[in-house]
């Protein structure tokens, strides 16, 4: 085909089929153009909201902890925690590096820190919690260079009274985890004590608040639509505890190891709970340093652990008023009962010692308790059995948890048939261990407070279940849930209970009773001593007791680990503890009577 | 003498196109007040004022080129193509590195991007070939040098490389040949072997297409090895798409892949086809107002100054902005067209083809990306986008377009 031979019709018509496909084209992207624009716009505009509105949590304050006389145990302090946007920082990797010296920490760290939540990155990421104010102050001057950082405020918990550390436990940084499942949340939550057990009342109910950001995430408005929604903060808890009490007890365990419970026998109220050692708890208040927290979980004196639920102590004699109260149900103990003590008794070819070398003589129920016989209780752990003694020690709520609002609770060990069999395999333990039961020795192991609810229960028959908090209050509305007293009956006689009662009596008010020496004129009060031997030092003293004897209304149980001797370790701190708050509780009512009138 | 200079010079203006000049001016205004809107939010003027300075240089060259009576662009088109080439030979040489490529030139302290007057130096040289009466020459001779003229600047844009550049090459000679005027059966000639290209892809729409291709070849009296030929030719094409495709850059590819599933990739390319649909589509009938896009001031749209220009458009102005910028492209190009048919210089004609395809091609391409209905190319929006480069090309290009209708009565 030549050049010339070129059809005419498209000479004088192309210009026509330009035109027409110029037309279908822009008709076509007119047509698009109405289908998103009109059509499509609600759909659009949905993303483009997710796009640049971004909900910011609002932080609820934590509750409050006060004591029972309203003094304040934990209060919330400013800590300004300096947060990154993940997406943003990852775009200007080279702020990384600056503000790392800024922070004198390690550039890995953060971009760890950065790195780890995958779920979110246009959510602000905390890096370091509790800024000191110098670097507050530095990098608030200079954030417009370091795009993607801002700082949140928290609060941080303050404890004023540091004895009461293991009660309240600490609160500590959230995981991944959690703060997906807290919708964001990234505020401190409880981790141990109070503040975990109660983490659902303490923590309340995180706001929201629509930012309105730009593609880097810089916030650069507050929307009012959708309008914000308040935090709600968390309730305040009142606790049983005394805080004076408490710090008496400290002072009066001063440089021991050990635990002190004492609470009100009637209805479970826990007054003191002490473990020592502890810990400075102002380490837990912001954000742990690692080495801190190395150093806390190796120390040889295990500071974290509450010896008062988690310790688990051989009872010692303190052990016996359960043994005698078997013995007495069972009918093995009647009012004649009697057994000879010469300083120990022969038990096929080993000879089982009593403490006291000299021999108590002809001992009966009384005597046996308040001279602590362990020739009598020798007797009748045998006489009793495993099964026997375990059943009586779970009526008193010896061998189990009693349910006491704190976490990592011991139910501790009261061995039975089957756990000595499985322990030692089937016949392979001796009588000889059944003997060291039944003076509180052995495989028995209980926690100070299954002791103090065990002398409660024997103080007033009624075994309660310990209880910290008292009440909880919300701080906005004055609403108030109470903590009922949870009491049940001890099934166990009354005629049984009071021989015990005697002879507890027995032990700090008649001459040769084992903590005679600590009696008091004006208060009657009841106990029981205990040595329980500890194959790793030095033998543990304990302490059981309750007073006044006729309306008790406190009940202890003291440990002190090494302290040779109940009587002259345990009993002391348990009298004087005892005695303080009577006084006290005496001068109030007189106080409370005198207002009356 | 004098007043025979006035009536010239006064039947000259009404001849005046002032379909184009409205458009043209039409779409200036609306691209200042975008790259305006773009710049507000950085909180900075740069490229405002930068665009400023080249609308108005450009309005000037505007102005004088098209008083360049036509035989002087006849007289010079193959010069100014030797040049256009030449310069896109210096980029590799000499040019500045910019978003991964080679681009720029620096003339004067000014970044020079060669590849866009290398559009209308093309034209010109196409138009003067095309242009030249000739009898007794094969078609398929003037397809050849046709295709001699169009391949330097693809190729040497391809290298840089340009992708969406180089599309622009094959397009005006193709869109210039048709103008020229070809038999049926050269267009199935070549789009047969395109075709092929995509069998592998979706053999049951392109077969029975390729099919058809075929019984027109044989109607149109082809002689058999031809036939047989073309046949090779689609089947080689066919068997070797795949390893093309893995010949192309990854930046290539994922643009395409992109284009055919954004959400595939919503954070790298994926994530501008996506913020610009939704950018468009929260403007609705009457926009969030200028300077009032969330998605454009918060800067969730991205490349807003220059490829993605028209998603501004749509989110602050709406569909009646947008419909307004549309309007006043199809005003340039139905105007162009006309000048083109209505022309007795053969030459300008075909200037005049090319120009308004350029345009054309520009604007539906860019369009088409930031509706999400044609692939990422990156080429710019005409008048619109900024960029000194092809904003002067553009005018220069609406020049030499009303040049042609101030000439169009002489031959």
């Amino acid at each position: 085909m030549l050049y010339s031979e070129r059809s005419s019709w498209w000479r004088d018509n192309r210009g026509w089929v330009y035109i027409i496909g110029a037309i279908l084209l822009f008709g076509i992207i007119e047509i698009r153009l109405f289908s998103i624009q009109v059509i499509d716009r609600p759909d659009f505009l949905k993303v483009a909201a997710t796009n640049r509105v971004r909900a910011e949590v609002i932080e609820p304050a934590r509750g409050r902890i006060f004591d029972r006389t309203g003094q304040l145990l934990v209060e919330n302090r400013p800590l300004y925690t300096l947060c990154a946007l993940p997406w943003t920082v990852k775009r200007n990797p080279g702020t990384i590096i600056s503000l790392a010296s800024v922070l004198e920490t390690d550039a890995d760290q953060i971009r760890r820190r950065i790195g780890v939540r995958g779920w979110n990155t246009f959510y602000p990421t905390p890096l370091q919690r509790d800024l000191p104010f110098e670097k507050l102050a530095y990098l608030e001057t200079v954030k417009r260079d370091y795009p993607g950082f801002e700082f949140r405020y928290e609060a941080k918990r303050s404890y004023p009274h540091p004895e009461t550390v293991h009660i309240l436990g600490y609160v500590g940084e959230r995981s991944q985890d959690e703060a997906r499942k807290g919708r964001g949340r990234f505020g401190l939550i409880g981790r141990k004590g109070i503040e975990l057990v109660y983490e659902k009342w303490l923590g309340g109910e995180p706001g929201v608040r629509y930012q309105q950001v730009d593609v880097s995430g810089r916030i650069t408005g507050v929307l009012t639509d959708p309008p914000p929604i308040d935090a709600e903060p968390g309730w305040d808890i009142h606790l049983n505890i005394d805080a004076e009490l408490q710090r008496y007890a400290c002072e009066l365990m001063e440089g021991r190891t050990g635990a002190v419970v004492a609470l009100d026998p009637r209805n479970g109220k826990l007054l003191v709970l002490l473990s020592l050692p502890d810990y400075d708890p102002s380490l837990f208040a912001g954000v742990m340093p690692e080495d801190v927290w190395n150093e806390l979980t190796t120390d040889p004196g295990h500071p974290l652990i509450n010896r008062a639920v988690q310790g688990l102590y051989p009872p010692g004699s303190t052990f016996k008023m359960a043994i005698l109260a078997a013995a007495i149900e069972e009918g093995i103990a009647d009012e004649n009962y009697s057994v000879t003590c010469r300083g120990g008794m022969q038990l096929g070819r080993r000879w089982f010692k009593c403490w006291n070398k000299a021999g108590h003589g002809t001992v009966g129920r009384l005597k046996s308790i308040q001279q602590s016989c362990d020739v009598f209780y020798y007797r009748l752990g045998l006489a009793l059995e495993e099964d026997r003694i375990e059943k009586y020690c779970r009526l008193f709520g010896l061998g189990r948890e009693t349910g006491i609002d704190l976490d990592s609770e011991s139910p501790a060990i009261i061995p039975s048939t089957q756990y000595l069999d499985r322990k030692y395999g089937k016949g392979k333990w001796t009588r000889g261990q059944l003997a060291n039961i039944g003076i509180g020795q052995g495989d028995v192991l209980v926690t100070p407070v299954q002791l103090a609810v065990f002398t409660a229960a024997i103080s007033t028959g009624f075994l309660v279940k310990p209880r910290l908090a008292e009440k909880l209050v919300n701080p906005v509305s004055g609403k108030i849930y109470s903590i009922d007293a949870d009491i049940k009956p001890v099934k166990i006689s009354e005629k049984t209970l009071k021989i015990l009662r005697e002879g507890m009596r027995m032990v700090l008010n008649e001459p040769g009773g084992t903590a005679y020496w600590l009696r008091r004129d004006d208060i009657i009060m009841a106990g029981k001593t205990g040595t329980s031997q500890n194959p790793h030092g030095e033998d543990h003293g304990l302490f059981v007791g309750y007073a006044p004897f006729d309306d008790p209304c406190i009940a202890v149980a003291v440990v002190v680990e090494h302290g040779e001797h109940g009587s002259t370790s345990a009993a002391p701190v348990a009298v004087r503890l005892m005695d303080r708050y009577l006084r006290v509780e005496v001068e109030s009512a007189k106080k409370l009577g005198s207002s009356l009138h | 003498m004098h007043s025979t200079n006035l009536r010239v010079v006064k039947s000259r203006l009404n001849d005046l196109d002032y379909k184009l000049v409205i458009s043209v001016l039409g779409l200036l205004l609306f691209g200042l007040a975008l790259i305006y809107s773009a710049d507000h939010s950085q909180g900075i003027k740069s490229h405002f004022t930068r665009q400023v300075y080249f609308a108005l240089t450009g309005t000037v060259i505007l102005i004088a080129v098209a008083a360049i009576p036509p035989r002087l662009y006849y007289a010079f088109a193959y010069i100014v193509y030797a040049i256009g080439i030449l310069s896109l030979i210096l980029v590799p040489l000499a040019g500045v590195m910019g978003f991964g490529a080679k681009r720029w030139l620096i003339i004067g302290g000014i970044n020079v991007q060669p590849s866009e007057p290398a559009k209308l130096a093309l034209i010109l040289a196409l138009s003067r070939f095309l242009a030249q009466r000739r009898s007794h020459v094969s078609i398929w001779k003037i397809l050849g040098i046709a295709a001699l003229f169009g391949l330097p600047p693809t190729v040497l844009v391809l290298l840089q490389p340009d992708m969406g550049t180089a599309t622009v090459f094959p397009i005006l000679t193709i869109a210039m040949l048709a103008w020229f005027g070809l038999p049926l059966k050269v267009y199935i000639l070549f789009l047969m072997p395109l075709l092929s290209l995509f069998l592998s892809v979706n053999p049951w729409i392109i077969a029975p297409l390729l099919l058809i291709g075929l019984y027109i070849l044989k109607r149109s009296k082809i002689r058999w090895y031809g036939i047989v030929m073309m046949i090779t030719l689609c089947t080689l094409i066919t068997f070797s798409a795949p390893v093309a495709w893995n010949q192309l850059e990854p930046y290539q590819q994922k643009r395409l892949t992109t284009f055919l599933n954004p959400a595939e990739d919503p954070l790298g390319s994926g994530y501008q086809v996506i913020q610009s649909k939704v950018a468009v589509g929260s403007g609705g009938l009457t926009g969030q107002g200028f300077l009032e896009g969330p998605q454009t001031q918060l800067r969730f749209l991205p490349e807003q100054h220059t490829d993605f220009i028209f998603a501004l458009a749509g989110e602050e102005l709406g569909f009646f902005g947008t419909s307004a910028i549309i309007v006043l492209f199809m005003l340039f190009v139905i105007s162009g067209f006309i000048q083109a048919s209505r022309t007795r210089n053969q030459f300008m004609s075909f200037v005049a083809v090319g120009v308004t395809t350029m345009f054309l091609y520009h604007t539906i391409i860019n369009i088409g990306m930031v509706l999400g209905i044609l692939p990422v190319t990156g080429l710019p929006l005409p008048l619109i986008s900024y960029g000194g480069s092809f904003l002067l090309t553009c005018l220069t290009g609406t020049g030499i377009l009303l040049s042609v209708g101030l000439y169009r009565r002489e031959h």
